[in-house]
Order: C-alpha cells, then sequence, then structure tokens
C-alpha cells in the first residue's frame, strides 16, 4: 500500500487533487492511503517518515512549501515530492529539498496522470529488488544500493553503494535480460552498471558514485553513451 | 567546320588558363566587371593569335610570338588587375610563374602532339588529324587541369570530394581506356611487322575521350557540390528567418510584459489615492474589478535567466493555444553556460520541434521540459510524444530540417553531449554535460 499525503490550504483544491489521486490508484489496481492537510503546521507535525508519496502546495500562509519540505526531508528522504503551484519557480527546484517533479494547478487535469505515473514508476524502481543464492541460502538485494555487477569467470560479483561485494553464480547475460528495464547498461562483455549510480561515460570509461572508473568498450561507446543520456533525461 | 575544328584548341586553352588562375589565385573584393570582361577580353585576343598564326604562309617565329607571348601576357596583365586590384611586383611575379605554369603546360601537349603528328603524317588526312590532335591535347591539358583545380579545392577546405570518392573519377577514364584496348586488341594480335603498327590515332582518340570524361565527371560534380552548397544556403536563409522570429516574438513579449508592468504600478497608484481620500467603497470597489482581471501573459517559469525565462514563458503560452500541456523542471539557470543567443536558438528550436510534434497529435499532447543546470553539471531534456505518422521513420524528423543542425552547433561548441531517443511512442532530446567538458 502507497501512503499519500495532499497538503494546501485551499479545501477545494485539496478535493481536486484527493479525486485525481484516488482516481490514477484505482486505474493502476494499486492501494492508496490518502491524507489530506489543509494547514501546513498540521502536515509537518504528522508522521512525515511513513509517506512514499507528498503533493505540496508552495505557497501557503502559515508556511510556504519549501519550508515544509524541508521538514519531510529531515524525516524522510525517500518520499516522493511533488510540488504544486501556479508557477515554477527555480528556488524550489533546487536540490535542497530534492523535488521529483512540478505540477502547475492550471495544468493539473492534462499532466496530472503522466506525472503520477512516473511517480509510482520510480517508487517501484526504488523498492525494486533481486534475489540471489549465496551458498544455498536466498538474499534479497536492493537495485537502488547496487552499483554494477561484475562477471568473474563462472561467478558474478555484485558491488554495492556500502563497498561491500556479494559473489553468486549466474551468468551476466541472463541478468542483462533481467535488469535492463531496471536502468542497467551492459558497458563491456563483463560489465553491468547501474545508470542510476553512474554520473557520466566519458573517454571510454564510466564514473561511478563510489568513485570506481570501469573501462567501457570502444565499439559500442557512441551507443553506451546515448543510453546513459536517455536514460538521465527521463 | 574546319575554322571551328581550328579554334577549339585555343578555346580549351583560355578554358584551361581561365581554370588554373580562379583555382590558384584568390579573388579580390570589388570590380567585379573585370572578372568577365578580363577572361572574355583575354581568350578573343588568344583566338585571334591562334587565327593569324594559323594562317597559311606564317613563319615559326611569327607563330610563337602570336601563339605564346601575346596572350601570355595578356593573361598576365588580367592576373594582376583582377586579382590582385592593381599591378604590384609580387602580384606580377606571381601571375608570370602562373602564367608560364599555363603556357608550358600547353607546350607539353604540342609537344605531343608534334610526336603523334610526325606518324599522321604519314598516311592520313592532315587538314583533319592535325586539328583533332590538336583539340585532343588541349582536352587532356584542361582536364589536367580541371584535376589540379579538384586538388585546390580540397586543400582550400572548399566542399572537398573524399579521397575514395574521389578516386572514382579514374573509373570511367580507365573503363574507356579499357574499352578502346578491347576494340584495338584483337586488331593488331596476330599482326607482325610492320603491320602491327596500327599507328597512333586509336591512341590520341584513346587520349581525347580520357580526356572528355574527366572533363565530363569533374563537371558533373563541381556541378552537384553547387547545387549542394545552394541548398544548404537556403536552408541557413530559412534557419534565419526563423530565428529572426523568434527574436521578433521576444521582443514583442517583453514589450507586452513592459507595458503590463506600467498599467500595473498606475492601478496601484489610483488604489493609493482612493485610500488615501478614505473612499474605501470606491477602492473596494476598484480592487474587486482588478482581481477578475487575468494576466495572460504573466510569467509562469522564473529560472533566474531572463533570456531563459523569456523564451520558455513565450513557448508555454504558444503550447496553451495549442492545447499542449507542459510540465516543467527546471532549476536556477543563472550559471548556464550559453550565450543569450544560444540560449534563444537551442530551447526555441528544441520546443518548436515539440510543439510541431504535439500539434499533429488528436490528443495526449504533452511536452515535458527539463533544464537543470548546478555544480557545472547541466542537464537538459525535452519530451514529446510522438506523432503516428514520424514513428516509422528512421531518421529523426529533426533531422529533416535545420532545427537539429542549429542545437548541433550550439551544443558542440560547448562539447555537450546529446542524444535523441525514439522509444514508447515518445520522443526524446536529451543533453548533458559536466564539470570541467564545457567551452565557451
Amino acid at each position: 500500500m502507497i501512503r499519500v499525503a495532499i497538503c494546501d490550504d485551499e479545501p477545494a483544491f485539496v478535493n481536486k487533487v484527493e479525486e485525481l489521486t484516488r482516481r490514477f490508484f484505482d486505474g493502476q489496481g494499486v492501494e492508496a492511503e490518502i491524507s489530506r492537510f489543509t494547514s501546513p503546521l498540521a502536515f509537518v507535525s504528522s508522521e512525515l517518515a511513513g509517506y512514499s508519496l507528498v503533493l505540496l502546495d508552495v505557497s501557503m500562509q502559515e508556511m510556504d512549501g519549501i519550508q515544509a519540505a524541508k521538514a519531510l526531508r529531515e524525516q524522510n528522504q525517500d518520499a516522493i515530492l511533488i510540488f504544486l503551484s501556479a508557477y515554477v519557480n527555480y528556488a524550489i527546484m533546487g536540490y535542497a529539498v530534492r523535488a521529483f517533479s512540478y505540477l502547475l494547478k492550471e495544468e493539473l487535469t492534462g499532466t496530472f496522470a503522466t506525472t503520477m505515473g512516473e511517480a509510482l514508476r520510480e517508487l517501484r524502481h526504488r523498492k525494486s529488488s533481486v534475489t540471489v543464492t549465496i551458498q544455498n541460502q536466498p538474499v534479497t538485494l536492493e537495485l537502488a544500493r547496487l552499483v554494477y555487477l561484475e562477471s568473474r569467470r563462472h561467478l558474478l560479483c555484485a558491488h554495492l553503494t556500502t563497498g561491500a561485494e556479494v559473489e553468486f553464480y549466474g551468468k551476466l547475460q541472463d541478468w542483462e535480460a533481467t535488469l535492463a528495464r531496471e536502468g542497467f547498461l551492459r558497458i563491456q562483455k563483463s560489465m553491468l552498471v547501474n545508470m542510476d549510480l553512474c554520473r557520466k561515460i566519458s573517454n571510454y570509461q564510466a564514473y561511478m558514485v563510489n568513485g570506481e572508473r570501469l573501462p567501457c568498450s570502444r565499439q559500442n561507446y557512441t551507443q553506451l553513451v546515448e543510453q546513459l543520456l536517455g536514460w538521465k533525461g527521463r | 567546320m574546319k575554322e571551328l575544328l581550328r579554334l577549339a584548341p585555343a578555346v580549351l586553352e583560355c578554358a584551361a588558363v581561365w581554370l588554373v588562375l580562379r583555382m590558384t589565385l584568390p579573388p579580390a573584393a570589388g570590380r567585379g566587371w573585370l572578372h568577365w570582361a578580363g577572361p572574355v577580353l583575354c581568350s578573343a585576343v588568344h583566338m585571334l593569335a591562334w587565327m593569324l598564326a594559323e594562317r597559311p604562309g606564317a613563319g615559326d617565329v611569327w607563330r610563337q610570338a602570336a601563339c605564346i607571348t601575346v596572350p601570355a601576357l595578356l593573361w598576365l596583365l588580367y592576373a594582376c588587375a583582377a586579382y590582385e586590384g592593381k599591378l604590384r611586383r609580387k602580384a606580377m611575379v606571381l601571375a608570370a610563374i602562373f602564367a608560364l605554369l599555363c603556357v608550358a603546360s600547353i607546350q607539353i601537349g604540342w609537344l605531343t602532339v608534334s610526336a603523334f603528328r610526325m606518324n599522321l603524317v604519314l598516311g592520313y588526312n592532315r587538314s583533319i588529324s592535325v586539328p583533332v590532335t590538336d583539340i585532343a591535347s588541349r582536352c587532356f591539358v584542361l582536364a589536367l587541369c580541371m584535376v589540379y583545380g579538384q586538388f585546390q579545392q580540397t586543400r582550400r577546405g572548399l566542399q572537398p570530394l573524399s579521397w575514395p570518392a574521389a578516386a572514382l573519377l579514374t573509373l570511367l577514364p580507365l573503363a574507356g581506356l579499357g574499352c578502346i584496348c578491347a576494340i584495338v586488341w584483337p586488331e593488331v594480335r596476330g599482326r607482325s611487322g610492320p603491320d602491327a603498327d596500327i599507328g597512333r590515332v586509336p591512341w590520341v582518340l584513346c587520349m581525347l575521350l580520357v580526356a572528355l570524361e574527366l572533363v565530363l565527371v569533374l563537371g558533373v560534380v563541381w556541378t552537384l557540390r553547387a547545387l549542394k552548397l545552394q541548398r544548404q544556403c537556403q536552408q541557413q536563409l530559412r534557419q534565419q528567418e526563423k530565428e529572426h522570429g523568434q527574436m521578433e516574438e521576444l521582443r514583442q513579449m517583453f514589450c507586452s510584459q513592459r507595458i503590463q508592468t506600467h498599467e500595473y504600478r498606475n492601478r496601484l497608484t489610483v488604489l493609493s489615492m482612493l485610500l488615501a481620500q478614505q473612499q474605501y467603497g470606491e477602492a473596494n470597489t476598484y480592487l474587486q474589478q482588478l482581481t477578475q482581471y487575468t494576466y495572460q501573459d504573466s510569467p509562469t517559469v522564473q529560472t533566474n535567466h531572463p533570456i531563459a525565462d523569456a523564451v520558455l514563458n513565450l513557448k508555454y503560452s504558444q503550447a496553451r493555444e495549442q492545447q499542449t500541456a507542459v510540465r516543467f523542471m527546471v532549476g536556477d539557470l543563472s550559471s548556464l553556460p550559453f550565450t543569450d543567443d544560444e540560449v534563444v536558438k537551442l530551447l526555441g528550436n528544441l520546443l518548436d520541434n515539440a510543439l510541431d510534434a504535439c500539434r499533429k497529435l488528436d490528443k495526449h499532447r504533452e511536452i515535458n521540459v527539463k533544464l537543470l543546470c548546478q555544480g557545472g553539471e547541466l542537464v537538459l531534456s525535452v519530451r514529446n510524444p510522438l506523432p503516428p505518422e514520424d514513428a516509422g521513420l528512421r531518421q529523426d524528423p529533426m533531422l529533416h530540417g535545420f532545427g537539429l543542425q542549429t542545437v548541433d552547433r550550439v551544443l558542440r561548441n560547448h562539447q555537450v553531449s546529446y542524444a535523441i531517443s525514439r522509444e514508447d511512442g515518445w520522443f526524446q532530446f536529451t543533453a548533458m554535460s559536466w564539470p570541467g567538458e564545457q567551452e565557451g
């Protein structure tokens, strides 16, 4: 179940957004619990850590949206935050509050479904994981923490963001087929990298967020760069 | 006919000299009339000198003077005057060298002709064979000058013909030689002694054929190149007109916003006066009237970059007019590495293409714009649904127009990587650069 919070000091607008949200999740067959707030103070006093998705108005009288967003981030780093406003302001899209998207109130009907669809995909992507067998024991690896998979002879080695390495039996091409939709890119014969954790591909190297530089295939270099750009720009 | 045959070598010589001069010397500004009057005058004198030299009874000395000295001097004067603006010693030396080279090439042709004529005199009609060999040798010289011209164009970087393609130029001449050999060889095979000598006429004809083929092929290549250049110029002209239109739209938007700001100030002044005069009822009524006024042109997007704001807001208002929803994800663009002109070209072209694509759709008209610039990292992305008629195209719609060329030029100037994808019914343009990789 997805916990959603809607916060706007205009009750009519809260009603509208709630209706759109309920309609969207019903259409997706996803169970959602929606909490509505017409006061930002009431919102920040609620259980912020439990929300997966927050739709927050930018301009409110008691407290503006950015302050409310900062309060949210203090307790909840993972929630997807979508701002609602009459205009797009650069200050709000700054990385300080890591807003996922922006919805213009006058464009709500036309863009709500697309934005929520992307938010739902992102939620699923963040929670997606794979199960591998290590010494006959199933181990779950969160894809969000998997930097890259490396093939070492008959073994696969999963390099995690924590610096740990997990070895298990498997074939890289099988994993490539499974993880392609989750944003994994095969940069060379023996490496499959997580594009979310890849900063850039330059000079025939993939620069990962953990500081590692992985060599890329020279033959397909152009296609690799294009695929990374396509993923980053979506 | 015979007179025409006699004049043809002179015409070919003039064409060869003019070509060498045009390909070698840089054009000078001004005196445009000299560039067509000069060659015409020099060619007329050249042909007159040739005709006088060919008249019956003309001696060798007169022939040398008429055929070489007079035309050479005249071409020299033309080169100095047309290409350097005025007579200069350095230009005269250069032009003299070029003229001598032209004359030397013609002399080589004459020597070749002489070698052929010795055999031709023995058994052929001199009145026909001599002009034919003259034409063949001059044609060969002209072909050599065109090949020289091709090298010069490559050296100058003017629409160069890449060498794999240039090597194809030899195919036709080689094929012609092969055909002639195939025709002549059966005649020669089986003969022995003096009968084996078929004379030089076939070889002269070969040379003529090779030369004609080279001239024809190069002529076609240069014509196609000129047509391509003309098309590119037309495209650039259309692009300039489009950019001019974008600038004009921005200017009108700025003027409109200035007017609105002025009106807003006026209204505030009126309101303040009413309040100062304690006409609270009238002030309340006036305020209610004001709140019903919709500022249709009020900026929706604020990126801390005035030009980006102007372009994004302009395209947003255009999108609303055609019932296209736009989602923005923009950050502080004050550190955008592009000039104002580049911002207009970049965002204007990308969003115009997105608007054009959405216009073709009956429903689900939507554009997603992402433009973030922080810590030296730049992300620019424009996504829109793909019209059904464009889904099957092998090439992107943008490639058919000139929008991508402009965008490509701007991004390459700053070493920004970009990619275009068309998947799942969506068109996406993404450009990214990282700290240390942007150059202006």
